[in-house]
């Protein structure tokens, strides 16, 4: 809300300047964005963001009673009296609440014979100084009132109403309304109107219909003052798309004390500019009271909350200055609220209350005392650490993405989407179902800055429909160009930089040593990787992750279409596992064995097989044989070529055998190398390639 | 004899500065400063020396000692610390092998750095989904059906229950039907609200949400808790603490913080208060009982205070160049 500063201290004498102004009423919690200060010519002006618990101070007066508070300042009200001339108001027009449970208070007040004349330009300078177009001398009073008092007013041309009634009641199916701003407006059931004998001629508390309006010939004037149900206006300014200075105060509230000395004044200064008689009384229709509410506040109960030590006096000192009535005879605080302080329910608010007048920078600053707790991180956290250290000292960067991704980004098979009801965009339309899509985009934007050798990894939530909507944690990762590192000469003069560069590739293998180096740093054992097709994956390049017969995870090359949706114009191969699976693979407390006292011998071994026999049965073999003795197996070679047979290729093994027990001799090993090969040659039909 | 005495220390200074190893040093200590050195013999010496001249060539002598035992002393510092003479059978200004290196995530450092902040003051980080009831995110927050409070939480809708959480204070209600006071309670996480993107807003944000149930939980501990809060995020600071409205605390208030290097202004942080009654008692907690503390803090706003970074975008960007800064 704009206040200007000269309008401000009609009611409080502060002798505060502008920004003086800005910084108390910001600490007391209206937060004043920006002064505007255009000199002599002009009264500065704060723009004052209102909490929305605070309707009161969507108003001159209501500002004006904070800063009042804070200095210790009296309030100067306006009078709300009116010089009626005329006959009494209740004999020329009638007011008839049928909705008691949307409508609380309806007062009306009648001016007769009024000339419809400009502003006088005190008036209309504040208007503007207030962000309001004038538009004439009675319009322009009750949008004067209403920043004044934070009533909002309507004036009706009283020839217009049929059969001079006003009647409140909620709209009749098909009724419609054109609004002041020229639209056609068509009511709801739900939605309160504010009719004369026969139709709608306001959508109430959001806007006047222009079948009634105050024009430049209207002669006779009633002015609207009520109380409506907040969330009642609040839902109907939505559902019209037609929010308003008005609808913006019914929604925060307005005072219910306050109806008839609104339209009281509204009235008077009607007369005072426009001419005309006022009518005697107000006519003012009452479904529900406004009433002071009674607050008991305790005084050790305030110290508590707030910290600090105050006594029942000094708590009904502060809340006076609120213009708050606080007694201490019986012992605690007794405190009457007016009405206009709809949000002052309870004893909790009125600490508030003496806190914010006792200035929140005056509370003192302490720790916790009492009994300490032990601060931990959760157990997910401390695991993804591990997780995250692994992926990092495997050279990988982490990343963060959006999980709003766009509508249609390629999910996982068989997922149950999660789609947003209220898509901001096409772009930001549902949650993502995997952490990969995002990762390539990451790839293909630094691609598209020259920046092409990059391994990058996430561990972030996904998002999944099963029962209802649901989410889990996973990590990715996913890798393009090469490793190399800038080496500027390799020791090896044979190898030449290319080459290496070339070794060093981003490949399905390094993609998939990867994520063994995290499955193993987690705790994880007894994985299969099993040929395995996927919507983000190239197909005949991927692998399902298996701890028995679950697939917990995926490895492969990223399939061309997804990399190529992303702009990233060079391959790369990625992993996706259940973070939450891997992290129950850790277990229990490892227990600690020697390490062998005894030497190590290593052998080498070529296996010459058909093509289409894995590694792994080979090193199942192997490993079935050796049991005990065989400390580590090394494939160093993959050969296929002139040497040996077509439709053939050659495993390059290295063993190293080791015993717990003994220092293991040649012939101890050599029968173990025999029994090996023999295995081979029987289940595999291996031969050898011996050197 | 003074010449000679200058052409003395001159040669004994080379030497001592070209030896590369303390035995060498050791050598020529005894040589010249030794019972039976040169500077020995030249002070035995002094009686051939004219009477008149005696007193100079005595000081010229004694300062020549000093002199020679100072330059000993710091060769057998330099030698001792590795700084030998340069050895020219390798090009050490040639790069090394680089290992493979990466950064921390900005948005990840400083979540790192907030875990360590509130576990050293007793909180217990919990895990918090990010697809909340609206019991949760609102009901449970006390917050009154068709309020305007609302409009400052604008939210994704999955379903009519479900929706993105606004706030990681979501997680209250949660923490409240399994966990009885004294609790410090600790969540960081994304949240979610509809709003267009730019510089300073995105639909998308990190928070720390952090409350403490306690039987005697004050407002002050607050205030406290967050100024310790600030100073071990962002060193000498200047805090503010002023009123502000949130449905689930009252008293409600905002913290900003005032840091010399992001411009002298006052940049808001989060909002933070004592828990509503109403929040207490629909958790099972009775609130003449218990009192206590929440206050739920923006995280991308700390690095970009703290680096001068201008843009909220490039975070989730991740354009390496960006990332390899931190």
């Amino acid at each position: 809300m704009r206040v200007p500063l000269d309008w401000l201290h009609d009611y409080v004498e502060s002798r505060l300047d502008a920004s003086s102004t800005a910084d108390t009423l910001t600490m007391l919690g209206l937060e004043v964005e920006e002064v505007e200060d255009e000199g002599a010519s002009a009264s500065p002006v704060l723009n004052v963001t209102v909490m929305s618990n605070r309707g009161d101070c969507l108003s001159m007066i209501g500002v004006a009673r904070e800063l009042a508070a804070d200095e210790d300042l009296p309030v100067k009200l306006p009078s709300f009296e009116m010089q009626a001339g005329g006959p009494p108001a209740g004999e020329h027009a009638t007011v008839e609440i049928e909705d008691p449970d949307l409508c609380y208070r309806y007062a009306a007040t009648l001016i007769m014979g009024v000339k419809i004349v400009e502003s006088p330009e005190w008036m209309a300078r504040r208007l503007i100084a207030a962000g309001m177009r004038p538009i004439n001398s009675v319009v322009d009073v009750t949008n004067y009132v209403m920043l004044e008092t934070g009533q909002p007013l309507h004036a009706f041309d009283y020839d217009l109403l049929e059969d001079h009634a006003i009647v409140v009641r909620r709209a009749r199916p098909g009724e419609t309304l054109t609004t002041l701003d020229g639209g056609e407006r068509e009511l709801k059931p739900d939605m309160l109107a504010i009719c004369d004998r026969k139709r709608p001629v306001a959508v109430a508390g959001v806007m006047g219909g222009a079948n009634s309006e105050v024009t430049a010939g209207t002669v006779n004037v009633l002015i609207e003052s009520a109380t409506f149900n907040g969330g009642a206006v609040r839902r109907t300014a939505r559902a019209l798309g037609l929010p308003t200075e008005a609808s913006y105060r019914f929604e925060r509230g307005v005072d219910p004390g306050g109806t008839a000395n609104a339209a009281k004044r509204a009235a008077e200064l009607i007369r005072q500019i426009s001419g005309g008689v006022i009518c005697e009384g107000v006519v003012d229709t009452v479904a529900r009271a406004a009433q002071e509410r009674s607050v008991a506040v305790r005084a050790e109960r305030a110290s508590a909350i707030l910290g600090m030590e105050l006594s029942a006096e000094q708590c009904a000192g502060y809340l006076r200055r609120l213009s708050l009535k606080a007694d201490v005879s019986g012992g605690g605080v007794d405190v009457i609220v007016p009405t206009y302080r709809a949000d002052l329910v309870e004893e909790i608010d009125l600490i508030e209350e003496i806190g914010r007048v006792c200035g929140f920078d005056n509370l003192p600053a302490t720790l916790i005392t009492g009994p300490s707790l032990q601060g931990r991180d959760s157990a997910q956290g401390e695991q993804e650490g591990s997780m995250r250290r692994i992926l990092q000292a495997c050279g990988l960067q982490e990343v963060v993405t959006h999980s709003i991704v766009a509508k249609d980004t390629p999910a996982p098979e068989g997922t149950q989407r999660v789609s947003l009801r209220n898509v901001l965009s096409e772009d930001v339309a549902e949650m993502r179902t995997s952490l990969v899509p995002g990762l390539v985009q990451v790839l293909g934007t630094n691609f598209s800055r020259d920046v092409r050798d990059l391994a990058v990894f996430e561990i972030g939530k996904v998002f999944f429909t099963a029962d209802s909507p649901s989410e889990k944690t996973m990590v990715a990762a996913c890798l393009t160009g090469s490793r190399w590192d800038g080496l500027w000469a390799i020791p090896d003069r044979k190898l030449q930089p290319a080459a290496f560069r070339q070794a060093l590739s981003a490949d399905f293998y390094q993609a998939k040593g990867v994520a063994q180096t995290l499955l193993e740093g987690m705790g994880a054992q007894g994985l299969s990787f099993r040929p395995q097709r996927g919507e983000l994956w190239r197909d005949g390049f991927a692998a399902g992750i298996f701890a028995g017969d679950e697939m917990v995870g995926l490895v492969g090359e990223i399939s061309p279409a997804l990399r190529e949706s992303c702009n990233l114009k060079a391959p790369a191969f990625g992993f996706e596992i259940d973070s939450g699976w891997l992290m129950k693979q850790g277990g229990a407390l490892r227990r600690w064995q020697a390490p062998s006292r005894f030497p190590a011998i290593k052998r080498d071994l070529a296996v010459v097989v058909d093509e289409q026999v894995e590694y792994a049965a080979i090193s199942g073999v192997v490993e079935g044989v050796a049991e005990g003795l065989l400390e580590d197996l090394t494939l160093f070679d993959i050969y296929r070529g002139q040497q040996i047979p077509e439709g053939k290729k050659s495993l390059a093994f290295s063993l190293s055998f080791r015993s717990s027990e003994k220092t293991l001799t040649d012939e101890d090993v050599a029968s173990v190398m025999a029994a090996i090969r023999e295995r081979l040659e029987r289940n595999l039909q291996a031969g050898f390639r011996d050197s | 004899m003074p010449q000679d005495l200058d052409k003395l220390e001159k040669d004994a200074l080379s030497a001592i500065q070209a030896a590369n190893s303390s035995d060498v040093l050791e050598q020529l200590g005894i040589q010249w400063l030794g019972r039976k050195g040169e500077i020995t013999a030249l002070l035995r010496s002094i009686s051939a020396v004219p009477a008149e001249e005696r007193p100079a060539f005595g000081q010229r002598v004694n300062s020549l000692k000093n002199s020679l035992t100072e330059a000993i002393e710091r060769r057998r510092t330099e030698i001792s610390a590795g700084a030998g003479q340069a050895s020219s059978q390798i090009d050490v200004t040639q790069p090394g092998r680089l290992m493979p290196r990466t950064h921390p995530h900005p948005l990840r450092e400083t979540i790192d750095r907030i875990k360590r902040i509130f576990i050293g003051l007793g909180f217990e980080v919990v895990e918090s989904p990010e697809i909340e009831e609206y019991r949760f995110n609102f009901a449970g927050l006390n917050y009154p059906p068709d309020h305007p409070a609302m409009d400052e939480q604008m939210s994704f809708y999955i379903t009519d229950e479900h929706l993105l959480r606004t706030q990681t204070t979501a997680v209250q209600g949660r923490v409240f039907q399994n966990r009885k006071p004294p609790m410090r309670i600790c969540t960081i996480g994304r949240c979610y609200r509809y709003e267009a993107v730019d510089a300073t807003h995105g639909h998308t944000f990190m928070q720390v949400d952090c409350f403490a149930v306690d039987r005697r939980i004050t407002m002050a501990d607050l205030k406290g808790t967050l100024e310790q809060f600030a100073q071990e995020m962002f060193g000498e600071v200047e805090t503010r603490f002023r009123r502000d409205f949130f449905p689930f605390v009252e008293p409600g208030a905002d913290f900003s913080v005032k840091w010399k290097q992001a411009g002298d202004r006052w940049l808001e942080l989060g909002g933070a208060g004592m828990i509503h009654p109403n929040v207490l008692r629909q958790g099972g907690i009775d609130p003449e009982e218990w009192t206590g503390f929440a206050f739920g803090l923006g995280i991308e706003r700390m690095p970009m205070i703290r680096h001068g970074i201008g843009d909220l975008r490039l975070f989730y960007e991740n354009d390496y160049r960006f990332l390899e800064q931190f």
